[in-house]
């Protein structure tokens, strides 16, 4: 016999122990050997073992006691046993075998009986083991093709891997299982994959519609007269409450004390106190064309802010893409600095703050989020403790705007920016969380067309053949950036693509 | 002479042939002789029949492995009767036994002697 046994000896005398041992030993086994039966089975439950050979006549718990405890547990029951037994004591080795031992063996055996049994027993078990084995394989075969008929294709959830090692009729079975699985899986995976990117296109161009109109809005207001600063609270203020109400409702709105407060003040700030406040400003400066050009710089820092802080995957497309983008931005740009006065420029310059905040928000959001709190609420949290932070600056600059008791042009605007601002700022969340930070940059681009085309609509600005061919630049770096990857299990390399390495 | 060398060179090829394990199981029973002999003169003197078959089966094992057969077939007679509950000359018989547990040890340490001064072929 070639595979070593691992046999387990059971005597309470010394010699006898020593007798067995040395006998299995020298059969070429591994041997260990205990001095009663409670230490026998302990030692059964904590290692594996082939067979036992097993003295009858122990103090305390003798043989049969041991046999019987074996066989009510179903972790031993299965290991076979050679009882050891006087030859003048053939009653208790029938017993024994009644019990459940294998066979039986005189206290006085010579080489070639012991031989015989021991190597025959562990035969039988050898066999048998294979044959539990095999059909455990075959019941986790059919565990998978339940697992494929209920629609679930990817192979790492099958659980094919050791059988597909089986070089048998059964190991031919299961490798066709888990390569077709995986053909349909990963053919799956890549629909999933542009259901996704069109999905989130759309989303970007809702989000652009909406963000867009917020520049265009900011000038009107600005030919009303409205503080920059009462403005900022005023919006601030009005989408917080809408968000904190729907929170309220649904019941969604933290205790104090599992707020992150740090986290909030930072997002305030650069998702409303700052970024409203400069657009408000400089939307009394610049037109609101230029400033929804100067917004689609978002898509560039986001992704430089990405590949910095290692939150997303830079790759070269990637890159190409964002700087095809921002190729059409300088396109416009170009355009547009043709003749413009050194005060514009000034403000246009100050006005590349708003994009950098935007980028960093959206950074923020998708690498370190509170997963407890829902978006509405974040939004809405974060909104009013951006207008906390805007009123005293709003009364301070002698900038607070007081509601007429008769609404006009002014409260309408306001209404509407805040409106915009805050459905934009809920899908701006919800694509990072579901699209990745530098996709949902990509969003500037779409902000920055409808900018232009609510500024062409609502206030008459003009635009030539420059910026209708940026958009081609713009639409061609949306295509090479693409969402983030998906966050499944990859699957094991195909059967083929293996037996093709290793060819 | 009680033990028998066929005996001994049975259990030789048992073990593998290895003089030192089997010199190491020989010095077990030589170990364990004295106590046995102590607990089946005990166990006859008290009148613990399930101690005193128990000591006589441990006894009569060894003394078969080591070709002593009058000491194992006195061993089996008083399991036997130890079993059935009727040992009427039990003291008689376990310093019988005891007697030759001890002889069997002495013949045993001598064995180990000479196989290790190349004594026995």
């Amino acid at each position: 016999m070639s595979r070593k046994g691992r046999i387990l000896v059971v005597d309470d005398t010394r010699t006898m122990r020593l007798k067995l041992a040395a006998a299995a030993t020298a059969l070429g086994h591994q041997c260990h050997s205990v001095g009663s039966g409670g230490e026998g089975l302990e030692y059964m439950r904590a290692n594996p073992v082939d067979a036992v050979l097993l003295d009858v006549v122990m103090p305390e718990m003798d043989g049969f006691d041991v046999l019987r405890a074996m066989k009510s547990d179903p972790a031993l029951r299965d290991i076979p046993v050679i009882v050891i037994s006087s030859l003048d004591d053939t009653g208790s080795a029938v017993k024994a075998i009644e019990l459940g031992a294998e066979d039986f063996l005189p206290k006085s055996f010579d080489a070639v009986i012991f031989r015989a049994r021991v190597n025959t027993l562990l035969e039988k078990k050898y066999v048998r083991d294979a044959e539990v084995d095999y059909l455990k394989q075959v019941q986790k075969l059919a565990r998978a093709a339940q697992i494929l008929k209920i629609g679930n294709y990817n192979p790492s959830k099958l659980g094919l891997g050791e059988i597909s090692q089986r070089h048998d009729a059964l190991g031919d079975l299961a490798r066709v299982f888990a390569d077709a699985a995986q053909k349909v899986y990963e053919r799956e995976r890549r629909l999933r994959q542009s259901i996704k990117t069109l999905r989130g296109g759309f989303g970007l161009i809702v989000l652009g519609i909406i963000w867009g109109l917020v520049a265009p809005l900011s000038r009107m207001a600005s030919g009303l007269e409205a503080h920059p600063f009462g403005m900022a609270f005023w919006v601030s203020l009005l989408s917080g409450v809408c968000c904190i109400a729907w929170s309220v409702a649904k019941g969604t709105v933290p205790k104090p004390r599992e707020i992150p407060w740090g986290y909030f003040l930072a997002y305030a700030l650069l998702g409303a106190v700052v970024s409203e406040s400069l657009l408000f400003i400089v939307a009394g400066k610049v037109e609101a064309s230029i400033i929804s050009i100067i917004i689609v710089l978002e898509g560039f820092l986001a992704f430089a802010f990405a590949a910095l802080m290692r939150v997303e995957q830079p790759s070269l497309s990637r890159f190409a893409g964002l700087l095809l983008g921002l190729g059409g931005v300088l396109v416009i740009l170009y355009d547009k600095f043709t003749g413009a006065s050194p005060g514009g420029l000034l403000w246009t310059i100050v006005a590349l703050a708003i994009p950098t905040c935007y980028a960093a928000e959206g950074i923020m959001l998708a690498a370190k989020r509170p997963e407890n709190i829902p978006t509405v609420t974040t939004v809405g949290m974060m909104q009013l403790l951006a207008a906390v932070i805007l009123l005293p600056i709003a009364l301070a600059t002698d900038q607070m705007i007081y509601p007429s008791a008769k609404p006009g042009a002014l409260e309408l605007t306001v209404f509407l920016i805040a409106a915009a601002s805050l459905s934009a700022n809920v899908l701006f969340l919800y694509l990072i969380n579901n699209l990745g930070s530098v996709f949902t940059g990509q969003a500037a681009y779409f902000t920055t067309v409808a900018g232009i085309g609510w500024s062409i609509v609502l206030l008459g600005e003009s635009l030539n053949a420059w910026i209708w061919a940026s958009l081609v630049f713009m639409a061609a770096g949306l295509f090479l950036v693409g969402p983030k990857s998906e966050a499944e299990a990859e699957p094991p390399p195909s059967l083929d693509a293996r037996e093709a390495r290793q060819t | 002479m009680s033990i028998s060398r066929q005996a001994l060179e049975r259990m030789k090829e048992v073990i593998g042939g290895d003089k030192a394990v089997l010199a190491e199981i020989l010095q077990s029973f030589i170990d364990e002789a004295e106590p046995l002999a102590e607990s089946i003169l005990s166990a006859a003197r008290d009148g613990r029949l399930d101690t005193l078959g128990r000591a006589a089966h441990t006894i009569k094992s060894s003394a078969r492995d080591f070709g002593d057969a009058r000491l194992a077939a006195l061993c089996a007679d008083i399991e036997l009767r130890s079993k059935q509950g009727s040992v009427s000359n039990a003291v008689a018989c376990s310093q019988q036994i005891a007697q030759g547990c001890i002889a069997l040890k002495e013949e045993l340490a001598a064995y180990i002697g000479a196989e290790m001064n190349g004594e026995i072929p």
